[in-house]
C-alpha cells in the first residue's frame, strides 16, 4: 500500500469512526433539553442562519419524527435528499457522467447558494 | 451532426459540430472525418463544407487524394467521461483529464453546520470550477477547486472550533 493510500485509509477510519460516534450522540441525547454547540450566527446577530435547528432536526429524524424535523429546520429535511444525489452522481461519476456534469455546474451550485440563502431571510421574516 | 474531426497544422481536433468545424480554416485539401466514414476525406467532400471552405486557396492544381496515415487515425474514446461533453477547440490540453471536484455537497452540508460565510466562500469557488474546465482553462479549474476545498476545511474547522466554545458560553 503506498503512503498515500495508507494515509487515505487512516483518514477515512477515523472519519467513520466520528460519524458513528455523533450519529449515536444525537440518537441518544436531545439536543432541545441538553447543553450542545450553538450557532455562530445567532449568537452573533441573533437571527437564524439557514442551518439553526439542524441538530434537533437531526435528533428528530434519527427517531422518524420527520414533522418534528421539518418544523426544527425544513432546509435541512429538504436537503437530504438533494445531498443523497450529489454524493450518488459523485460516486457514479463514470458511468453518468452528464449527471454529474450538471449537479456541479455553475448554474446548479448558483441555484442551491441562491435558495440556501433565501431560506435563511425567508425564514427570519415569515417563519419567526 | 456534432462529431466531425479535423487536422489542422499537423494536429488532429474535435469531436466539433458542424458550425465549429465551418468556423475553423477550411482548405479543399483539408482532411475532415466523422463517425461512419471508414477513412479521412479532403473537405471539398463534404457538401455541408462546401461553402466555408477558403475559396482564395482555391489553386488550379489538383488536390492529390489523401492516403490516411495510420497515426491520424481518429479514436474518439467516448467509453472516457470527458469525450462526449467536452470540446477539444484546444489540442493542448489533455483529454483524459477529469474535472476537479467541487465539493458541493460537503460545502452545504459544511454550510449548515458549521459557518455560513465561510461556506458561501466555498461555494462561490465550486460554481467557477465547471465553467473553466468546459472551457479548456484546466488550470484555472484546478484552482477553483482546490480554492473550494481550502474554504470548506476552514469552514468545518471553524465550527470544530467554535462548537466547545459555545457549549462554555450556554453554561455560563
Amino acid at each position: 500500500m503506498t503512503p498515500a493510500k495508507a494515509k487515505r485509509g487512516a483518514l477515512l477510519s477515523i472519519a467513520a469512526i466520528a460519524a458513528v460516534g455523533i450519529f449515536l450522540l444525537y440518537a441518544l441525547v436531545d439536543p432541545a433539553t441538553h447543553i450542545f454547540p450553538r450557532c455562530m450566527f445567532k449568537s452573533i446577530t441573533g437571527w437564524d442562519c439557514p442551518g439553526c435547528g439542524s441538530q434537533r432536526a437531526i435528533h428528530a429524524l434519527i427517531h422518524g419524527d420527520i414533522a418534528m424535523a421539518w418544523r426544527y429546520n425544513a432546509m435541512l429535511v429538504a436537503a437530504i435528499p438533494v445531498v443523497t444525489i450529489l454524493v450518488a452522481a459523485q460516486l457514479m461519476r463514470h458511468r453518468y457522467p452528464r449527471l454529474y456534469m450538471t449537479v456541479n455546474s455553475r448554474t446548479a451550485i448558483w441555484t442551491a447558494l441562491i435558495i440556501l440563502l433565501a431560506w435563511g431571510i425567508a425564514r427570519n421574516i415569515w417563519l419567526r | 451532426m456534432n462529431n466531425y474531426w479535423i487536422i489542422v497544422d499537423n494536429r488532429q481536433m474535435g469531436p466539433l459540430t458542424l458550425e465549429e468545424i465551418r468556423r475553423m480554416p477550411l482548405q479543399r485539401d483539408t482532411l475532415v472525418w466523422h463517425p461512419g466514414l471508414p477513412s479521412w476525406r479532403q473537405a471539398s467532400f463534404f457538401p455541408e463544407l462546401a461553402d466555408a471552405i477558403n475559396r482564395a486557396q482555391a489553386a488550379p492544381q489538383p488536390a492529390p487524394e489523401p492516403t490516411p496515415a495510420p497515426e491520424v487515425q481518429p479514436t474518439p474514446t467516448y467509453t472516457s467521461m470527458q469525450q462526449p461533453l467536452r470540446r477539444h477547440l484546444h489540442p493542448e490540453r489533455r483529454p483524459n483529464e477529469p474535472m476537479p471536484p467541487t465539493y458541493l455537497a460537503w460545502s452545504i452540508v459544511a454550510m449548515l453546520l458549521c459557518c455560513i460565510p465561510t461556506g458561501i466562500v466555498a461555494l462561490i469557488y465550486a460554481t467557477k470550477v465547471e465553467p473553466r474546465y468546459e472551457g479548456g482553462d484546466l488550470e484555472g479549474a484546478r484552482k477553483a477547486s482546490d480554492s473550494a476545498e481550502m474554504w470548506l476545511i476552514v469552514t468545518i474547522v471553524a465550527g470544530i472550533v467554535w462548537a466547545p466554545f459555545s457549549m462554555v458560553l450556554a453554561m455560563l
